[in-house]
């Protein structure tokens, strides 16, 4: 009897072990037909992470598509608030639902520059982008094909109608043409108004649109300005106080951090277990495979190279735009993957034009504090921090500079935008003289191996430059 | 119903099906078995009909292995790349592809014994284990010359050979040579199969053929490692060794071929 009762136990563990392997089997090797989720829907029921979460709460092309400087305008002053600003993700929020409005509704007048500067100068917000959007991708977050006359945006500005609280007018300044449309849009926004309210009490920045002091004219009386400031971009007279930064090699010693290489090689397609490895006289780690090369410099630079146009790493998407998606998506899988220090991100430098096919370039910089890092490209040979060119939807060459930046604390308080104005008007840095951004970035001391914040200009080619002071 | 015999049998039955679980997922260590990729004698026996037919060539069935167990990529180091190179008191010098050495010794006259062991000894010096070479001895014009070949678990690096010539109280050394701390070198589990020797065989025939008329024996088939760099081929601290196969021809080729893909790699004289 006894034994007859070993003999069931045994049977009952030898059934149990059996349904333990055959699911770690069906999980490990994936092994339901393509489409069916059941047992995958199961497993993140069970067993999902903070890292799978996460893929829900951090969207790359949501990132992509917000603004650099939200400010909001009264007849007192003009408030600036960057990403890294308290309130900036309640503003962002209610933009969203703006930009569907305005995006289902292509009814829009044209407008003087006199209504778009009043609007700045009264009580209104205004919305500035880093980059310029061609309209069908600004606009095409449902993936509506946007109809509009509206070509590209960089910027645009909302005002209350003081009379219905629940319209508003959406003035969109069209980045190629110089355009202004105006747009009526049945919006409640008093969001807006708590949002902003709530925030304005603790800013103590003075700041002025060029236009505001004549800076966007040639002639300010009688006297013939040497610099012409585009009339949007915020002069402030406050002197700006910031940290610098310091920065870490990430690839040091990289040959001997599998965690890292083996990741990001996962993410290229690679197949680790086949793939050749070298190691160069300077401790650069090369993998190669049939159809590209993945270089890990030891500099901190990460490379990709296909072997031609036809080959490479292969994006989603059926349209043009799900490509270009795709491919920030894909910045954002690798840089997963790089242990950056917290407070660092990147946004794009590159402007998003008319794509008809799936051939493009993007690059991205990388920001700390709000505050670019200007790539030094005599160190790296790289004018910015992360480029990708596409072919026909792949990804042939890719490169990221892999170094982690993080404030010290040391401070460097970099005077007034004024005072930064005469020193542009003294040393003509840029070919044009038109400045269409003034802004603080970092520039990298290579002597003490630190990056101070400075002032820089952007003229209306995209070349920016800094200005010694 | 017998219940206590159908036990019995059940019991036996999920044993089994445990055991080929274990076997068979992914990352099991238990029964490990090593990926193995076979050839059909009779494949074997028509490659050779068509090469000697159609190409003139001279194959032995029996120097044609009929099952090839799959390797994986090992990492090496290059020797010129080490401490040792420098600093074992040998006077070692770099060369664009490969290293040399000239060793002044007591030894006035060598003979294949006395030269096996001052081999043995210098190879020790620099930390070249002699479970890791085979020396094959032969007289020249120069005198009395030795190949030490490189092995890495049972398995030839053919580009890990050291030549040495032994003269008048002279050892001049020259080759490659190449280290590793991976001792596991066999493939286990689903893997991609090797490309068949077969065809390998008739690609580097017909390849041959090209350039050279008249008919030849293939006198060697190998199978083990080679060292491929990449772009300019210049030398890296550190590289892959990937599985190829070796064939080797009677009027002194020795081509090599990518196990798994069947590419070309090189050809040496």
């Amino acid at each position: 009897m006894k034994f007859e009762r070993m003999k069931t136990i045994l049977l009952v563990l030898l059934v149990i072990s059996s349904i333990v392997l055959t699911i770690n089997k069906w999980f490990n090797e994936k092994l339901w037909p393509e489409g069916y989720n059941f047992f995958s829907d199961v497993k993140n029921f069970f067993f999902s992470s903070d890292d799978d979460k996460k893929e829900y709460l951090f969207d790359p092309v949501e990132e992509i598509l917000k603004p650099s400087e939200i400010i909001v305008n009264n007849s007192q002053n003009h408030i600036l608030y960057t990403k890294s600003s308290e309130y900036y993700q309640n503003f962002f929020a209610e933009i969203k639902d703006i930009i569907e409005l305005v995006s289902s509704d292509y009814t829009n007048d044209k407008c003087k520059i006199e209504e778009w500067n009043n609007a700045l100068k009264g009580k209104s917000y205004y919305f500035s982008y880093p980059v310029k959007y061609n309209s069908d991708y600004f606009f095409s977050r449902d993936k509506k094909i946007y109809k509009g006359d509206i070509k590209a945006v960089k910027e645009f500005a909302v005002v209350n109608d003081i009379r219905i609280p629940s319209l508003v007018y959406v003035y969109i300044k069209d980045a190629e043409t110089g355009d202004i449309f105006k747009q009526e849009i049945s919006y409640e926004s008093k969001m807006l108004e708590i949002i902003s309210d709530n925030s304005a009490i603790q800013s103590d920045e003075t700041n002025y649109f060029s236009f505001e002091l004549k800076f966007d004219s040639e002639k300010q009386g009688t006297v013939t300005q040497p610099i012409i400031i585009d009339p949007d971009v915020l002069i402030s007279i406050t002197p700006k106080t910031l940290s610098s930064i310091t920065e870490e090699n990430l690839f040091d010693a990289i040959s001997e951090n599998k965690q890292i290489y083996n990741s990001i090689l996962s993410e290229f397609g690679y197949n680790t277990s086949s793939i050749r490895k070298y190691v160069e006289s300077d401790n650069s780690v090369v993998f190669v495979e049939n159809y590209g090369t993945l270089k890990f410099h030891s500099d901190g630079v990460l490379e990709f190279k296909s072997i031609d146009n036809s080959k490479g790493i292969e994006l989603g998407g059926d349209t043009a735009y799900e490509c270009l998606n795709s491919c920030i998506s894909f910045v954002d899988a690798i840089t997963e993957h790089i242990p950056f220090a917290e407070g660092m991100n990147w946004q794009l430098s590159s402007d998003i034009p008319d794509v008809k096919s799936k051939t493009f370039t993007l690059v991205f910089d990388y920001y700390v504090n709000d505050n670019m890092l200007v790539t030094p490209f005599e160190l790296y040979n790289m004018k910015n921090s992360i480029i990708v060119e596409v072919v026909s939807g792949k990804i042939v060459k890719y490169q990221q500079l892999c170094r982690s930046y993080s404030s010290i604390n040391q401070f460097v308080t970099c005077p007034s935008v004024i005072d930064a104005i005469d020193a542009i008007e003294q040393q003509l840095y840029l070919p044009d003289n038109i400045i269409s951004d003034i802004f603080t970035a970092y520039t990298y001391d290579s002597i003490n191996g630190i990056w101070y914040p400075a002032w820089y200009v952007e003229n209306s080619h995209g070349d920016i430059a800094s200005i010694v002071l | 119903m017998n219940w206590k015999r159908i036990k019995t049998f059940l019991i036996v039955l999920f044993l089994i099906i445990n055991i080929y679980l274990l076997s068979t997922t992914s990352g099991s260590v238990i029964f490990r078995v090593p990926t193995v990729s076979k050839i059909e004698k009779e494949t074997v026996q028509k490659t050779i009909d068509v090469i000697s037919n159609n190409y003139g060539v001279n194959l032995n069935k029996n120097i044609v292995p009929l099952k090839f167990t799959n390797l994986v990529n090992i990492d090496v180091t290059n020797f010129i790349f080490t401490d040792v190179f420098q600093n074992s008191g040998f006077e070692f010098v770099q060369n664009s592809s490969d290293f040399e050495c000239v060793i002044k010794t007591q030894t006035y006259s060598y003979t294949e014994d006395n030269a096996k062991e001052e081999i043995t000894h210098i190879l020790s010096k620099v930390g070249i284990d002699p479970s890791s070479y085979k020396i094959n001895f032969k007289k020249s014009d120069h005198g009395l010359v030795c190949t030490v070949s490189e092995y890495v678990s049972g398995y030839p690096v053919f580009d890990g050979r050291i030549y040495a010539e032994f003269t008048s109280s002279t050892i001049k050394l020259r080759g490659n040579w190449y280290f590793t701390e991976q001792t596991e070198v066999k493939r286990y589990g689903n893997s991609d199969r090797l490309a068949d020797i077969t065809s390998v065989l008739i690609d580097c025939v017909s390849s041959i053929s090209v350039n050279r008329e008249g008919s030849y024996t293939i006198k060697d088939i190998g199978y083990g490692y080679i060292v491929e760099y990449y772009g300019d081929k210049v030398i890296t601290k550190s590289a892959s060794a990937i599985p190829c196969y070796m064939i080797e021809t009677d009027f002194g080729g020795r081509y090599f071929y990518d196990a798994y893909n069947g590419n070309f790699i090189k050809q040496e004289e």
